[in-house]
């Protein structure tokens, strides 16, 4: 990330309320661990901006102080873009690692491997990401098996070390953070045992508020009406409610659906047909989608246009 | 949903559904049922009169809004005084509601506009037609056709926006009291109720409901059944199947009324023979066995006794399939959450093999192959195999005591069964349960028929449980399935989960061994002693027998008994698939 999209974050931050003794900390941590060369690219620019002051402020100051973080939260609720947002206010690259059933801790450390004549060891994102000062950002932790994660144990408490069985221990940078994501109770996903859970600090993120989601709506589609992002926001925290009250599944609770509807009626379509590519059709099952096609339009008139919303 | 789709009552049933959700969509809330739901003339929940009731729940003080249309109800023209009501709530919910939701005026102007077509297709208008008509007609911007007096009441009816609860219920009071000379008991303040019938306006019938709302009232409680047992214990009440206990009926008449009641056998009679002379035999002898898929035999029963245990039979289908679709959405839900469990676990246990390949873990005895064959696959990987064939058999305890919660264990045998099939484990679903001596095994639905699931709405429970020869029954199908072989013969891990309340009766009693001496019955420890013998010799054919206990804590250790430690205990019939999952994902776990 540039200097100018830096700046432009830390204005946002400002905006958000955040206090300026805790910025002034993030640039001391900028200034002390710069990325490492050949790691600029992987310094994230975040695509979104994380809306919420008390979750940013929590984040902050438990890695100013060393912590790994859990974010937990049902979907929608913006943990990925808070664990990118971090990554890019820190100046850290960042290592996506998307954990899934058959996450092994080989997949994770690293594994052998064969190169001209020789058996070498190839680094996994875990230990790279370690040795490099880095972000690991640890998707849908509670995906993968404990014992493929009880690698990480060691990593992830004080002693800040992984020990690749026949190699060297990697000590971690003093910059390097992992930060775990996790929607609990999600289909397909199992209980964290406590062992990993401790070694985090846990913040749970909260849906987001009509309020934020407005806001989000206005900086991605500038030219957005604001009438129009108010009922847009309106319209999703109807699903949010929908879901809480398990008349619906969570599959068209989707706001980068949202957002890909907004952007495809700026790029022509009917609000109707936008919608129903981007959330409608999320779910396939007939009665629930005919159910979110209810709740869409009586919020949203089916044939608007980019001129009507966009000016 | 298109109504060709399904079943005219499924449909109806669907759009109920959706006519809640769009109320509590529009009321912010999820936690109550509304009194009132729109449909059109298509029977479709509506949109906007729907989204107009919902956000009356927001806007005003319900209860005290609900006590006004009770009241109402309670006049001789009752149903029309309640549809005057929403249609002046309509105006003050439409302005209310307005600013925070502008797509409201578009809908608004669509059902005016449907509504003004409706009532030119009709020239005969009725006063409430006439007040619709020329309600919606301003809505629209337009001049009404109605009288002075029909205007100047529809002024006073129109509430506006800044009313609140009370203003619009002190303005009813009065506008009935004005123009139809009566004063609803709404809040009694020891006033003498004013009680007339509507004063006729100059060329209109008295009244008809033309605002398509339905009022939600609770379901009628088993209306008219002639054969209920009040405290659902096995035999008691005045049961159809009673009337059988008590008469000395031969074979072919029992099996003929069996037939008549639960359906044709699927066997033809030689194999049923041959079957009962394996498994009826020691304390199970001179009893019979009826194997059916519940397809009843011709459209009336032989005899009265049976034709009532039918209707009985056919109503409670009706009544599972009612109860499913009532509580659809959950129930969606709840298959999509087992299922997704199921198929986590099947993944999270498949079997690993070592698979050799150019990266992985060094195999060093191999490593010499590099340099002298030049061999790079010198390495080893884990790779994930199929998870071990399972096969589930579910029997259902059919027997009178489940009677409270037919249509609870239905729909969550649905549930499992519906989950199973999508995750490609194959299930059986059966049901017994005993009349006159004869065992009835209801097949719902077998391990390679994933499309007949909704079998399993035949649930019925009548008669007594004749547990110990229902699970040798049980057991030999499982046999015979692994003899034929093939996917699910072949399976290497079989598990059978018995719904039971673990207290085996029935009336007919024990044969005296040969050569000995009285009939004793079969009931409390000697039915629990031959139920745990049969579920012993299913679990040698190496299935594992788990138990979901529905009975009082008083019979747990005889579940114990026969079932060991695989019994869980549900309070409720909701719980049952909840349960089930759990014992098939620790059978998963252990494969």
């Amino acid at each position: 990330m540039n200097e100018e999209g830096l700046i432009d974050l830390l204005d946002f931050l400002r905006e958000e309320g955040i206090e300026k003794t805790l910025l002034d900390r993030v640039e001391a941590f900028r200034k002390a661990h710069p990325p490492a060369a050949g790691t600029e690219d992987r310094v994230p620019v975040p695509g979104y901006r994380y809306y919420g002051r008390e979750v940013w402020r929590k984040a902050l100051t438990a890695i100013l102080c060393g912590e790994n973080i859990l974010l937990t939260g049902p979907k929608a609720t913006g943990k990925n873009v808070l664990a990118s947002n971090l990554a890019a206010v820190f100046g850290r690259p960042a290592w996506d690692i998307s954990l899934y059933l058959n996450t092994d801790a080989a997949a994770l450390i690293g594994t052998d491997t064969f190169r001209d004549g020789q058996v070498t060891y190839r680094e996994g994102p875990v230990t790279r990401c370690a040795r490099l000062g880095g972000f690991g950002i640890l998707d849908e932790i509670n995906m993968a098996k404990n014992e493929s994660l009880a690698v990480l144990h060691a990593a992830l408490d004080f002693r800040r070390v992984i020990d690749v069985p026949g190699y060297d221990r990697i000590m971690l940078d003093g910059a390097c953070r992992f930060i775990g994501t996790m929607n609990y109770g999600y289909a397909g996903t199992r209980e964290l045992n406590e062992a990993l859970v401790s070694r985090f600090v846990v913040i749970q993120v909260p849906e987001i508020s009509a309020e934020n989601l407005k806001k989000l709506l206005k900086k991605e589609f500038p030219a957005l009406k604001e009438s129009w992002a108010g009922q847009f926001a309106q319209l999703f925290e109807e699903l949010q409610k929908k879901c809480a009250g398990a008349e619906i599944s969570s599959r068209a609770l989707d706001l980068r659906g949202l957002l890909a509807a907004i952007g495809l009626i700026e790029g022509g379509l009917s609000t109707g047909e936008a919608l129903e590519l981007g959330i409608v059709n999320k779910t396939f099952d007939v009665y629930e989608r005919e159910l979110v096609r209810d709740v869409i339009r009586a919020r949203i008139s089916q044939n608007a246009d980019r001129r009507k919303l966009f000016g | 949903m298109e109504k060709g789709a399904g079943s005219a009552a499924a449909y109806e049933e669907y759009e109920r559904r959706r006519a809640e959700n769009i109320i509590w969509n529009a009321a912010g809330r999820y936690d109550f049922r509304p009194g009132y739901e729109a449909f059109d003339e298509n029977g479709r929940a509506d949109l906007y009169f729907n989204t107009v009731i919902g956000a009356a729940y927001r806007h005003y003080d319900f209860d005290k809004l609900d006590r006004l249309f009770q009241s109402l109800r309670w006049e001789p023209d009752g149903e029309f005084y309640e549809n005057l009501l929403w249609l002046g709530l309509e105006n003050g919910v439409y302005e209310k509601e307005r600013p925070a939701r502008p797509v409201f005026q578009e809908l608004r102007r669509a059902y005016a506009a449907r509504a003004e077509e409706q009532a030119g297709a009709a020239p005969d208008q009725d006063l409430f037609e006439t007040l619709r008509t020329a309600h919606f007609r301003r809505a629209l911007g337009k001049e009404g056709k109605e009288s002075r007096r029909e205007s100047r009441l529809l002024d006073a009816l129109e509430f506006d926006g800044e009313m609140d609860t009370d203003a619009v219920i002190e303005r009813m009071r009065r506008l009935l009291l004005e123009f139809f000379w009566t004063s609803p008991g709404y809040e009694e303040e020891g006033k003498k109720k004013v009680r007339r019938r509507l004063p006729r306006f100059p060329g209109r019938k008295k009244f008809s409901v033309r605002l398509s709302l339905r009022r939600v009232r609770p379901m009628e409680a088993d209306e008219g059944n002639p054969v209920r047992n009040g405290d659902g214990k096995a035999g008691e009440g005045a049961s159809a199947l009673q009337m059988l206990f008590h008469r000395e009926l031969r074979e072919a008449q029992v099996k003929a009324f069996v037939e008549d009641c639960f359906g044709k056998s699927i066997y033809s009679p030689e194999t049923v023979r041959e079957i009962e002379n394996r498994l009826c035999t020691g304390t199970h002898r001179g009893c019979f066995l009826h194997f059916t898929r519940g397809e009843l035999p011709g459209a009336q029963a032989a005899d009265r006794a049976a034709q009532v245990q039918r209707e009985q039979v056919l109503r409670q289908r009706k009544k599972n399939r009612a109860y499913y679709m009532e509580h659809l959405a959950e129930n969606r839900m709840s298959i999509g959450r087992l299922t997704a469990k199921l198929k986590n676990s099947m993944l999270l246990y498949m079997e690993y093999d070592q698979i050799r390949g150019r990266s992985g873990s060094l195999q060093s005895d191999r490593a010499w192959r590099l340099e002298c064959l030049s061999d790079g696959r010198v390495f080893i990987r884990n790779e994930q195999d199929e998870i071990g064939n399972l096969t589930v058999d579910i029997l259902l305890d059919a027997s009178a005591s489940q009677k409270e919660c037919q249509e609870q264990v239905a729909a969550q045998a649905y549930i499992i069964a519906e989950s199973l099939t999508r995750c490609g484990i194959p299930v059986k679903v059966y049901a017994f349960s005993s009349v006159s001596g004869c065992t009835v095994l209801h097949l719902f639905r077998d391990y390679g028929e994933p499309e007949k699931n909704e079998a399993v709405f035949d649930y019925t429970a009548a008669g007594w449980n004749r547990d110990g020869l229902a699970l040798r029954a049980a057991g030999d199908w499982i046999a015979a399935e692994a003899k034929r072989g093939g996917r699910t013969g072949g399976a290497a891990y079989r598990l059978l989960i018995v719904l039971s309340d673990a207290s085996p009766c029935d009336d007919q009693r024990i044969a005296p061994e040969k050569g000995g001496f009285g009939y004793r019955g079969y009931e409390g420890e000697r039915a629990v002693q031959d139920a745990c013998g049969e579920a012993g010799r299913i679990r040698r054919m190496g299935v594992r027998v788990m138990c979901v206990f529905t009975g009082t804590g008083r019979d747990l250790p005889a579940a114990r008994k026969i079932y060991g430690n695989e019994v869980v205990q549900i309070r409720s019939a909701d719980r049952f698939a909840d349960r089930v999952g759990e014992m098939i994902l620790s059978q998963i776990g252990s494969l």
